[in-house]
């Protein structure tokens, strides 16, 4: 039954792939039909594309070797031929021979390997130095020297919704496109600070030749030196939970006048953003703002509808314990999540105004409008409860 | 089975026993060592 | 070739000295203690499971075929990889290698049975309450574990009540193989026959005799692992959660360090299958039978050192690294070794390339490649590019299906006649054979490609650029899937005797003493030990 879905859904799709415009290689990403790795754009990437030519070339030819003798024994050695079996059953000097020549081989492998090992594992003196937060499922990076210093964002998927339902055709960046890119200096050393904030995720960036777990309630680095601006691409590369393959990365390389223009300028917009948290908001403006915030954070889990996901993700809209419900519980559970369960804390991630917000519109959405006590929430009620 | 001797037998299971408490020490000492990495309880 | 002088073989299949009967009916399945009978439901079980984690793969595919999300969202593809996984390690193929054991092994040392007959029966019918567990899991609220099957903390202990399910499962089907491996291990060491040394064993006795081994080294520690998932998740304890004084990467250890010996598991007796259908077909003896037996005992033993490949972008310190990329390395040498010797041992034999062959040659060929990526992922800084993307499931694709079950298809052919008493279709055989190993490649290939280029594994969508492989892959999915369907055809075929009937050895070059009894088998075999005298 199953297979009979499947058939027609794959005649149905490849007729939709047909009358889909061509895909081009993703700039900074992968290309159409790519069969081997990128050189790249750090020395480290280079370096692994060599080492794997090499391996690639001595595999290939003790490949040739053994099966071409196979292939010989085959074609020869047969009874339908009238061949007559041999007897023998050992040979000392061809087994010691066929032991220490692969074993000669390894260690011609195991020597620039090395080198590449110890050369990736330096992070030390590094120009500047970047922390990464793995969330579930969004990147954060804050930067914690340079002239960047103290500017943080996070970094989410921009794909539309309607490319991933089929609605929309899908683009050359597809899944592999964020509202804010991290930004570095070309020919800088860049030492990436990892750690998550749930579970265990992993930065990768094939062009960089860069790949490293970011672990929950721990420390990890890595570098790269990036010698040609432009913009990289990667996803994140540990199973995270339902969104793993929608929180991809990517690195803009600038040059260096040009990222010390970027770091001013993210700096002044930072200043800007900074809120009077005593402000009182409208509803209107509340609800502007938490429509958009709801939509980035909230609707992989909680959908669109406010529905959820029965037994998994509780819904929202009739929602009695915490929506319908006096704001402190709500305001409590956004800011600090449920421990063991995907419900994130969001204390780090959102500004007071951006919670008021989310809550207010969650209170006047769907069916809940007019239900319910406390259906506007301001900034200064979630910094009282912080 | 009708074709060991009971000596065979007393061989087997002395073996089988021998068996399964190693399995049980390992069992032992990954809990142990966990325990001295990381905090148990 | 060889003369195997057996001492006495009862003329009739054992009925009359004793006051005793063939069991009938429902009891004689359920309260088996006959190795034959238990091998059989093994194999039986392990196909059924075959089916259900083909199922799964295949619906994960057919989602794979296109960018976006066309059939199931990523919480329910997760949990389809997830236990694609783990159906296919613990209920696919282990218990088919124990099927084999349990058939096979007291036939070729010369054994009326297995050591603890009715340890063996507990041992069988753990398997179906573990199946049920995990089956079940998937209609529990929440669905099954979508962790992987490797179950990395934390993200197992956000999993809901399918996680419980999975842990159960795994204890039980755990609990199983350690006393599958503890029967074994005594069977072998205690009662070949007389002038049976272990040098003079066939060569499946030692790939089991050395898997048990490490199946009763290593199943332990994921019994303990998943202990200490399931006691982070409901009792407090924080062995993985940094906030309590834990580490996640703590789990990572302790699951690789069980992880790594279980392909070892998975492979060592497809090893010792193929070292004896070619030798057969060949007609020619196994060269270099001492040097086989060491390999095998060299890659057990390395196989201890080297679980943290796995782990090579976790932070480990730099030695670390080297350690663990040195060691992994190394054990291409002995494999490498065996290669070698089956292709000596084909060099300058008389070959017939009858399915059991083919399947064998077939293995040899495909496993090779397997083992060339497992070289290349072994290499830390290429790791580091490849490491969770599609080249890695490339990698055990090769290993385990090429690997593990060509090998077990190859046995089946090699042995069904004496199991059942016939010839099977030969012609079926050899389109099974070549439809199998054809859809493989295509279905497997190209991932290397989407590996290299970056497409990262467990993902349920994914960038356009890797549309094409894709489609590939999932087009050889269901070829392959389907060709499995003609296996099953061709066995029941077989026991239903529609095909020639099997004299006792019916493969010219074949030795043993599973070919000096009648084909079928009957029931009890060798209740009185023969004396081997292989000359050797």
């Amino acid at each position: 039954m199953k297979m009979v879905r499947g058939t027609l859904g794959m005649i149905a799709l490849s007729w939709m792939t047909v009358a889909q415009a061509r895909v081009q290689d993703m700039p900074g990403g992968p290309g159409v039909n790519q069969l081997n790795l990128h050189t790249g754009v750090t020395p480290i990437a280079r370096d692994i594309y060599s080492l794997h030519w090499m391996m690639l070339i001595i595999c290939t030819l003790i490949f040739i070797g053994v099966f071409g003798v196979m292939l010989y024994s085959i074609v020869r050695h047969r009874k339908d031929r009238g061949y007559k079996a041999a007897k023998f059953e050992e040979h000392l000097g061809l087994e010691l021979t066929w032991t220490v020549i692969p074993f000669l081989i390894i260690i011609g492998m195991a020597i620039p390997a090395t080198r590449t090992v110890v050369a990736m594992k330096d992070t030390t003196s590094a120009d500047l130095t970047i922390k990464a937060t793995g969330y579930q499922w969004k990147w954060g990076y804050e930067y914690l020297d340079g002239p960047a210093t103290g500017v943080h964002f996070l970094s989410n998927l921009a794909t539309p919704q309607d490319q991933i339902d089929g609605k929309a055709p899908v683009s050359n960046t597809y899944l592999m496109e964020v509202d804010q890119p991290m930004v570095v200096p070309v020919n800088q050393k860049v030492r990436v600070v990892l750690t998550a904030a749930d579970v265990i995720h992993a930065w990768m960036v094939p062009e960089l030749g860069v790949k490293q777990d970011a672990i929950p309630g721990f420390l990890r680095d890595t570098w790269f030196r990036a010698d040609k601006p432009g913009t990289y691409r990667g996803q994140c590369a540990e199973l995270c939970g339902k969104n793993h393959a929608y929180m991809p990365i990517v690195v803009e390389v600038k040059s260096q006048e040009d990222y010390a223009k970027w770091a001013a300028d993210q700096k002044a917009a930072m200043l800007a953003a900074t809120e009077d948290p005593n402000k009182t908001w409208s509803k209107d403006e509340l609800l502007a703002k938490g429509r958009q915030v709801f939509a980035t954070n909230c609707v992989a889990c909680h959908q669109a509808n406010g529905q959820g996901i029965p037994g998994t993700f509780p819904a929202l809209n009739g929602d009695t314990k915490f929506v319908l419900a006096p704001m402190q519980g709500q305001i409590e559970t956004v800011l600090n999540g449920h421990p063991g369960t995907a419900m994130a804390a969001f204390r780090d991630q959102l500004s007071d105004t951006q919670i008021a917000s989310v809550i207010t519109y969650t209170r006047n959405a769907w069916d809940n409008v007019g239900k319910g006590p406390d259906p506007v929430v301001q900034p200064s009620d979630v910094k009282a409860l912080r | 089975m009708r074709d060991m001797t009971p000596e065979q037998r007393r061989r087997n299971r002395r073996l089988g026993w021998i068996l399964a408490l190693c399995a049980f020490a390992i069992l032992v000492w990954t809990f142990v060592r966990a325990n001295l990495y990381g905090v148990g309880s | 070739m060889s003369s195997v002088t057996v001492d006495h073989i009862p003329p009739h299949a054992g009925h009359d000295e004793h006051a005793h009967h063939v069991p009938r009916g429902w009891r004689r399945w359920v309260f088996a203690t006959n190795h034959k009978d238990i091998g059989t439901m093994y194999l039986i079980f392990s196909f059924c499971m075959l089916m259900e984690g083909g199922t799964l793969a295949l619906l994960l595919r057919t989602e794979l075929f296109e960018p976006g999300i066309q059939f199931f969202q990523p919480e329910l593809f997760n949990q389809f990889t997830t236990m694609h996984g783990l159906i296919m390690i613990f209920g696919a193929i282990m218990p088919a290698f124990v099927g084999f054991a349990n058939w096979m092994i007291p036939l070729q040392i010369g054994a009326s049975d297995m050591a603890f007959a009715r340890m063996n029966n507990f041992s069988f019918w753990l398997l179906p309450v573990g199946a049920i567990l995990l089956t079940a899991s998937f209609f529990v609220p929440g669905g099954a574990n979508a962790s992987g099957w490797t179950m990395y903390a934390p993200l197992s202990l956000q999993m809901g009540p399918g996680m419980d399910f999975a842990i159960f499962a795994v204890h039980i089907l755990g609990a199983s193989s350690i006393m599958g491996a503890i029967n074994i291990i005594v069977t072998i060491l205690n009662m070949r026959a007389p002038g049976m040394t272990l040098m003079k064993m066939p060569l499946f006795c030692w790939s089991w005799l050395v898997t048990a081994y490490l199946l009763l080294a290593v199943m332990p520690v994921l019994a303990a692992a998943v202990t200490m998932l399931l006691t982070d998740r409901h009792f407090g304890t924080h062995f993985f959660n940094a906030a309590g004084g834990g580490d996640p990467v703590l789990y990572q250890h302790v699951f690789w360090f069980f992880g790594h010996p279980e392909v070892y598991i998975m492979i060592l007796p497809a090893f010792g299958m193929v070292s004896q259908i070619v030798p057969t077909f060949a007609r020619k003896r196994l060269f270099g039978y001492a040097s086989m037996v060491y390999a095998i005992c060299a890659i057990a033993i390395l196989s201890f050192l080297v679980w943290a490949h796995h782990m090579f972008t976790t932070g480990m310190p730099v030695t670390a690294q080297l350690f663990f990329m040195y060691g992994t390395m190394l054990i291409s040498i002995p494999t490498g070794v065996k290669v070698f010797n089956w292709t000596a041992t084909m060099w300058r034999g008389s070959m017939t390339f009858e399915t059991p062959m083919l399947f064998a040659i077939g293995f040899i060929f495909v496993f090779t490649i397997g083992g060339f990526t497992g070289l290349v992922l072994a290499v830390a800084p290429i790791d580091i590019q490849v490491q969770d993307t599609y080249y890695v499931v490339a990698h055990f694709h090769y290993v385990l299906v090429a690997g593990s079950l060509f090998a077990l298809f190859g046995a089946t052919y090699y042995w069904l006649p004496k199991w059942c008493g016939h010839m099977y279709d030969e012609r079926l055989g050899k389109w099974h054979f070549w439809m199998t190993m054809i859809s493989f490649n295509i279905t497997f290939f190209p991932m290397h490609f989407l590996g290299l280029a970056g497409m990262p594994r467990r993902y349920a969508d994914y960038a356009a650029q890797f549309t094409d492989f894709h489609q590939i892959a999932t087009i050889g999915a269901f070829w392959f899937g389907l060709s499995q369907l003609l296996f099953a055809y061709i066995v029941i075929k077989a026991f239903r005797g529609h095909g020639a009937p099997a004299p006792a050895n019916p493969w010219e070059g074949a030795e043993g003493l599973e070919w000096t009894v009648p084909s079928p088998a009957p029931y009890h075999t060798f209740v009185t030990p023969p004396q081997y005298e292989a000359s050797h």
